[in-house]
């Protein structure tokens, strides 16, 4: 019996990530993918300086505005109310739901349309609702069919990205009612909007993530192609989005460059189809747009976050995605190796430190240090230094205190094996008697070196010692060269 | 109850941030950037229908006296049955006069949740002003009002947009700062629309008319 990917569970990386690998179909799918996202980015940049211009500008924004968050959080929650959105805090996944089923269950909604909304993901709001009784259907194309095959996202930006489109075309022929098998991407698009308008119609309610959250003005922005964004913002009677407590902008300008790095970086566009601002419910005499508009601003682990030094850049986040489009892993394995909500390098960042280091330790492995999505992330979250914090933590023997606590699970990843090999490796280097005599004994006994050394020779070749250390080589060396 | 439970939430979530040891960063940065490129009128015209067109909508330049019949040719081609108008602008009663012979004409009702069917099942086209155009992205901005509701814009299949050349300007930057959005207060929904709704959601092949309207139309008045 061969085991899915979706059978195992968080804890088991290695095997996700050697099932993915397997798969040749999909390998080709992400690599079709990632070089296009890439290349499109590459080009809408334009030069070299250009790019870095805006990506200091970026940076400094989401710097100050973190900086300041406590205070831009409390002026974003008095202008939204002021607007007559209502604001709703929680502190984990379970409360936000819990608010959210709230305000859907006292107003009698039974179905609800759902904007591509990730922070919806990470706390598993569907599977919430659907429990009680309220049906939520994804609208956004990508997410649409990944709801058809009962999937997660594999990518925060184009969620359906690991499948091609003769399985995206088996997929409706087999879900959708009446559907033929079809391979042409406009019918195929054609069938999804005419079944998704249906339940844009009639739904009664809509849940939205947020891009950016205007604290100036009190207004919520949202960024997309399809239009299904603004319709589930804009058609049911009632709007409720949901964010994380990251994603505030201080002024309304602010968005200007941040706006113009997400929809380069995420998929090479200088505008998305849609920029949809949001500053109040539909008001007296305004004939559309819902009568009621809520924010759910979501915690779930991002003010531990907040308060790490180090961790804070982690934050700065503006979820367009390029990391993962770069990542030389992510590229290979595909997003649902990762078994967590956000894959590729942000995942491996904000996953350990959502989940803790026990559950989410693992994910730190999955890089190479290349430092490629350092270089691309439009706002310069330090994203490989954050790694190398965090394998730090994960196997750190240091308590945690009030002042200083660390990243939830700190040291979970220490094993005494591994400490003690470092600890003689550090000794090694400390003391040159025992150096000198460690490296003439390796070099004498390498007949002795086994074939197969676990994980290491799976994919490589045995390394072979030389039968003589450089020391000794260096020394010849110098006295074939005096001789001479 | 449940608000009691949210006060909660809201003053732990903030004294945890509050417990960092942040040094708040004041606003300082040059926005020098944004303001991009300062184009002559009619360079930032052609400009601004150059990106447009890029981003798959069909645009017509026509003067001034010309756009009702512009408008109503391209309705006819495109066999409209039925068109929403804003009723009181006069964008729309020149509209409905033109038109009225040849398309049945629908305002929007008061009441929308019964409007509702007749909008995603039988309205073919909407047209509507616009406030402002950009030039730097060909961004139409609309700012939905009673006259012209934020669904006009979003659900029948063909979108018309007609706007004057001299409200197109430079960069998105250059028109919230020039029109004081924060200052003055923003719409209940402010909408930047570059082009017809599409995806590439499926295999990175680029579909129009995804959820939003399939195609859009802009006229430019000069």
């Amino acid at each position: 019996m061969t085991v899915s990917v979706e059978q195992l569970s968080e804890r088991h990386f290695s095997q996700r990530a050697r099932i993915a690998l397997d798969n040749q179909q999909l390998r080709e799918n992400l690599r079709g993918a990632t070089d296009w996202l890439r290349t499109n980015r590459r080009a809408s940049f334009g030069d070299d300086e250009s790019i870095e211009t805006l990506r200091d500008l970026g940076h400094s924004i989401r710097r100050r505005v973190l900086s300041r968050l406590p205070e831009l959080l409390e002026t974003l929650e008095a202008n939204l109310t002021r607007n007559g959105i209502q604001v709703h805090w929680a502190e984990d996944g379970d409360q936000a739901n819990a608010i959210v089923h709230g305000l859907l269950a006292a107003r009698n909604a039974k179905t609800v349309v759902k904007g591509k909304s990730m922070v919806t993901e990470e706390i598993e709001l569907n599977q919430y609702l659907e429990k009680r009784g309220i049906e939520c259907i994804e609208s956004d194309m990508g997410e649409y069919i990944i709801q058809l095959a009962d999937e997660t996202p594999s990518h925060i930006i184009v969620p359906a990205v690991h499948k091609n489109k003769q399985e995206i075309a088996r997929l409706f022929h087999e879900k959708i009612e009446g559907v033929d098998y079809t391979e042409d991407v406009d019918e195929l698009i054609g069938i999804g909007r005419r079944e998704l308008r249906k339940k844009l119609a009639t739904a009664d309610a809509g849940i939205s993530g947020v891009n950016f959250a205007v604290a100036e003005t009190g207004t919520l922005c949202l960024v997309e192609n399809e239009g299904n964004g603004r319709m589930c913002t804009t058609v049911p009677d009632i709007h409720i989005a949901v964010t994380g407590i990251e994603k505030v902008a201080e002024k309304l300008t602010d968005v200007v460059p941040l706006l113009a790095l997400l929809t380069r970086s995420a998929t090479g566009q200088d505008i998305t189809t849609y920029f949809n601002m949001i500053s109040s419910p539909r008001k007296e005499g305004e004939k559309d747009g819902p009568s009621e508009v809520h924010l759910v601003l979501l915690d779930n682990g991002r003010s531990s976050i907040y308060r790490h030094p180090v961790m804070q850049p982690t934050l700065n986040c503006i979820r367009c995605g390029a990391c993962m489009n770069h990542c030389p892993v992510y590229a290979r394995i595909g997003g649902h190796a990762y078994g967590s909500t956000y894959p590729g390098p942000i995942g491996q960042i904000v996953t350990p430190q959502l989940r803790g280091l026990d559950r989410g330790g693992e994910l730190l492995n999955a890089c190479s240090l290349n430092g490629a999505c350092g270089e691309v992330c439009p706002v310069r979250i330090p994203i490989p230094n954050i790694i190398r914090a965090l394998r730090h933590e994960a196997v750190s023997k240091k308590p945690a205190t009030d002042a200083e606590p660390g990243v939830r699970g700190r040291g979970s990843q220490r094993h005494t094996m591994e400490a003690l090999i470092w600890k003689g490796w550090q000794w090694g280097h400390q003391w040159p008697f025992l150096y000198r005599s460690g490296s003439w004994l390796a070099t004498r006994l390498r007949g002795l070196m086994p074939k197969r050394m676990g994980a290491w020779t799976q994919v490589r070749s045995t390394p072979v010692l030389a039968g003589q250390t450089l020391h000794e080589l260096v020394a010849k060396k110098r006295g074939q060269d005096a001789g001479s | 109850m449940q608000e009691v439970k949210e006060q909660t939430a809201r003053n732990r979530i903030l004294s945890r941030l509050r417990r960092s040891a942040n040094e708040p960063i004041a606003f300082e940065e040059s926005y020098e950037r944004m303001q991009g490129v300062e184009w002559n009128d009619a360079d930032r015209v052609t400009e601004f229908c150059l990106q447009l067109e890029k981003s798959h909508a069909e645009v017509h330049r026509v003067p001034a006296n010309d756009w009702v019949a512009t408008v109503k040719k391209i309705l006819v081609e495109k066999q409209v049955r039925s068109a929403l108008l804003p009723p009181g602008t006069p964008l729309g009663i020149e509209l409905k006069n033109a038109l009225v012979a040849d398309i049945s004409i629908v305002h929007y009702p008061d009441s929308y949740a019964e409007f509702k069917p007749q909008l995603f099942d039988d309205i073919n086209a909407a047209v509507t002003g616009a406030r402002w155009g950009i030039a730097e992205t060909g961004t139409l901005v609309l700012w939905p009002d009673a006259e012209e509701p934020r669904t006009m814009s979003l659900v029948p299949p063909l979108h018309v947009v007609v706007l004057d050349a001299k409200q197109i300007v430079n960069t998105l930057f250059s028109l919230m700062t020039d029109e004081k959005w924060a200052e003055q207060g923003m719409p209940s929904n402010a909408l930047l629309i570059s082009g017809p709704s599409k995806t590439a959601d499926i295999q990175q092949t680029l579909a129009y008319g995804a959820h939003g309207p399939c195609e859009l139309v802009a006229i430019v008045r000069e």
